[in-house]
């Protein structure tokens, strides 16, 4: 009432006082017009996608698009709506947000696209981005209607072309790379500084010597652990030391797959004798891929090779010991890092792919990129991307995988293909087969895969 | 009214024999048409969910695709696939190991335990309840149980082997070990319910035949095995055939504990089945897989209804 009274006494300026005669017209005007405006508004309403977007912000007005991600993190989610304020502020889209876990990524995904209404966007890495879209649930990307369009030609140029080459599979690219990650080897300074190494291991020889320096099985301290299981995706922690010798587990033609060659038999070997021979690193399934992140947490463990999105967490906690990273180490004169690459995929059944297409972009940029890429750790695959904000530590692993960033060629069977793997690493690891007698299964296994 | 009149009535009343057969079969359908119409709300989710479903799959595993793309008929490319496939052979072998291990183990204990609940009463109302918690944990809760239990650093049963002057051990890492973890995690889930299973069997034997056998001079390991088995043998084996069914589809405490593994010791036919559809979006691979497991399920159980009616055939 006090504002409405004050507005009242308020004097209106010259030009806008009317009459009593004006005013009159004016409210009758009105009196009629409101319910036609009221008629109009209720079949607006009764029309809504046809009238809403005509009175929209932008054309997206009032549009929902579903939203699907494997995390990084416990706190992705509250990280994503965060940076996806501004994106939904300023399109009027609503973005709502599911997380698939990891382990169950796979049967999440297929039973969303068997349906009638997929994910409009969701995140897949290279290693199942092809298998998804040959088999017709992903949107091809690489056409004039999406990512070479006239208008994104610009930004197209500012992807690593190494990033986009390896997403594509016989010319068709089924998602846009939005993230480029690798592992690194964290490494407990006091645990060094006690078993008297002096510097940090470049080699997979010299880790070797290093880790057995580094364990006391009396006190629970190991040296090295690195994920073993293929729950733990333990192909993904050794594909660089295949990388570093030369080789692959499949030709590039992707026509045979290549498990029983030296590089990978020596990479396999190299592997397995940590635990078996040398007994630096714990026994297959003693701990889990968490269990190892835990033994380093609590000073027990010399050398962790993981992923870099565990920096967040490491500093976050503030580890009661001195701590860095390196860069995995090499061997045969190479050292390269390993990833699988990150992809923004839209489906090809959304209802909205111009909207879809829209949070495509805004994901793959700095306004996201730049946050989101920085607190998980990742490199960018865009020149304007920039995840280090200064952040030296960031800044190292990102030089790390710009450097040495050798990732997983995407491929319709390549999921199968990386367990096969992965199953013999766990063979060969428990000893219950040789490396060569693994390697000569997995052979067998990834030809029929191939074949079939 | 006279006495014939009567019986011309009578006459006009009586039915001939066709038609007797005629009201016979319109009573009969009229009987029927209700007894459908009760076993309707059944059949229907009974058609759509089983019947269909199951011939859809059978129809499925001579193609490919049929979940994410369009189907196309492969003739016996799946099956071929599948039986070459050494991860295959295993989890067969893996599944009837811990069928036969988990089968054995649980129904030795729920004996020995409704055994001992039928003949000590005070109390059993409390046994046979904390027997039958565990059966009401979802099986994703029992495995994440035995992981804490089989954890090699703070694990129950390591810290228990410890105490008592052995070495620890890497439980979940051992191919034999972890295969045995989830037989007795199903065995620990399963053991109330069949235990009050056979505690109601037992209860139904009638209490003369088993005072005659002890006038007779019977013991009482000679009571329960001439007396209380072959009295107890149609419900076991209508347990064993239950049993089959439910321990050949293990999966879940396969996917919480292991994961299939290590090096594929702990891999299982459904586990299998999950990998090829979901993992690999092998769908027909996977449909043939579950054919499989279906036709071994149904041998299994048509062997035990066999071995049933033979028995029978042999009493009679």
């Amino acid at each position: 009432m006090d504002d409405l009274g004050d507005r009242s006494r308020e004097t209106l300026p010259e030009s806008n006082a009317i009459g009593r005669r004006d005013f009159l017209r004016k409210a009758a005007v009105g009196a009629v017009s409101l319910p036609v405006a009221g008629a109009l508004v209720g079949s607006a309403a009764a029309r809504p996608s046809i009238r809403v977007r005509d009175r929209a912000r932008s054309q997206f007005e009032g549009v929902t698009l579903q939203f699907a991600k494997a995390p990084f993190g416990t706190d992705e989610k509250d990280v994503i709506a965060a940076l996806l304020k501004p994106f939904e502020a300023k399109t009027g889209i609503t973005v709502r947000h599911t997380i698939v876990p990891w382990n169950v990524e796979g049967a999440a995904y297929a039973t969303n696209y068997a349906g009638p209404n997929p994910y409009d966007v969701s995140y897949q890495t290279s290693t199942d981005l092809t298998g998804l879209g040959t088999k017709g649930v992903l949107e091809v990307l690489n056409t004039t209607q999406w990512l070479n369009s006239p208008a994104y030609l610009s930004t197209r140029a500012k992807f690593i072309p190494n990033t986009i080459k390896k997403s594509t599979f016989q010319g068709k690219l089924y998602g846009l790379p939005c993230i480029i990650g690798g592992t690194v080897m964290f490494y407990n300074k006091d645990l060094l500084a006690k078993a008297g190494v002096t510097s940090v291991p470049t080699t997979a020889a010299q880790l070797a010597v290093a880790a057995t320096k580094c364990t006391d099985s009396g006190a629970g301290v190991w040296g090295f652990n690195v994920p073993m299981t293929d729950k733990d995706f333990t192909w993904y922690f050794h594909y660089c030391n295949i990388h570093n010798r030369g080789g692959d587990i499949i030709s590039k033609d992707q026509n045979r797959v290549t498990f029983a060659t030296a590089p990978v038999i020596a990479a396999t070997q190299a592997s397995v004798d940590l635990i078996l021979k040398q007994k630096a690193q714990p026994p297959v399934g003693q701990y889990d891929r968490e269990g190892g992140v835990a033994l380093f947490k609590g000073g027990r463990l010399a050398f962790l090779q993981d992923e870099p999105l565990r920096l967040a967490v490491f500093r976050k906690e503030g580890l009661p010991f001195k701590w860095d990273f390196v860069d995995p180490v090499g061997a045969a004169g190479r050292r390269t890092i390993f990833s699988t690459t990150g992809h923004w995929v839209m489906a090809s059944k959304g209802a909205n792919k111009a909207a879809a297409w829209e949070l495509t972009k805004y994901l793959s940029s700095p306004a996201f990129a730049n946050e989101f890429g920085s607190h998980y750790g990742w490199a960018p695959v865009r020149s304007d991307v920039n995840t280090s904000k200064g952040d030296p530590q960031v800044k190292r692993v990102n030089a790390y995988v710009l450097k040495g960033w050798d990732g997983l060629p995407t491929g319709p069977k390549m999921a199968q293909l990386t367990s096969v793997y992965g199953q013999a690493i766990e063979a060969a690891a428990t000893g219950s087969k040789s490396v060569q007698a693994a390697m000569a299964k997995a052979q067998a296994d990834g030809t029929r895969i191939l074949k079939s | 009214m006279t006495s014939g009149t009567t019986e011309g009535a009578w006459d006009e009343l009586t039915l001939s024999e066709a038609d007797y057969r005629r009201a016979g079969a319109r009573y009969r359908q009229r009987r029927s048409f209700r007894a459908y119409l009760f076993v309707l709300p059944y059949f229907l989710p009974f058609l759509a969910f089983l019947v269909v479903p199951t011939f859809w799959s059978i129809w499925l595993s001579f193609n490919q695709g049929g979940l994410l793309d369009s189907a196309k008929y492969v003739g016996l490319g799946n099956w071929r696939a599948i039986s070459s496939d050494t991860e295959l052979t295993g989890a067969v072998k893996n599944t009837a190991v811990y069928a036969v291990e988990a089968i054995l183990l649980v129904f030795t204990l729920a004996l020995l335990l409704a055994l001992l609940l039928n003949r000590y009463r005070t109390g059993s109302n409390f046994f046979k309840l904390a027997l039958y918690i565990p059966l009401l944990a979802p099986a994703v809760l029992v495995g994440l149980i035995w992981q804490f239990l089989t954890n090699f650093d703070f694990g129950f049963i390591n810290l228990v082997l410890q105490a008592l002057g052995f070495d620890r051990l890497n439980i979940l890492g051992s191919g034999t070990l972890a295969l045995g973890t989830i037989v007795l995690a199903e065995v620990w889930r399963g053991l109330g319910f069949w235990t009050l299973y056979f505690l109601a069997s037992l209860q139904n034997i009638p209490e003369e035949l088993l005072d005659a056998a002890r006038v007779d001079g019977a013991r009482g390991f000679q009571r329960f095995r001439r007396v209380t088995i072959p009295l107890l043998r149609p419900m076991l084996l209508f347990a064993v055939v239950i049993a089959i069914i439910a321990n050949f589809q293990v999966f879940d405490t396969v996917y919480v504990l292991t994961q299939g593994g290590p090096a594929e010791s702990t891999s299982t036919l459904v586990w299998f089945i999950w990998k090829r559809m979901f993992q690999f979006q092998e769908t027909g691979q996977a449909y043939a897989a579950a054919v499989l497991l279906l036709l071994i399920i149904l041998g299994l159980t048509a062997t035990s209804f066999w071995l049933l009616g033979a028995r029978r055939r042999r009493e009679a």
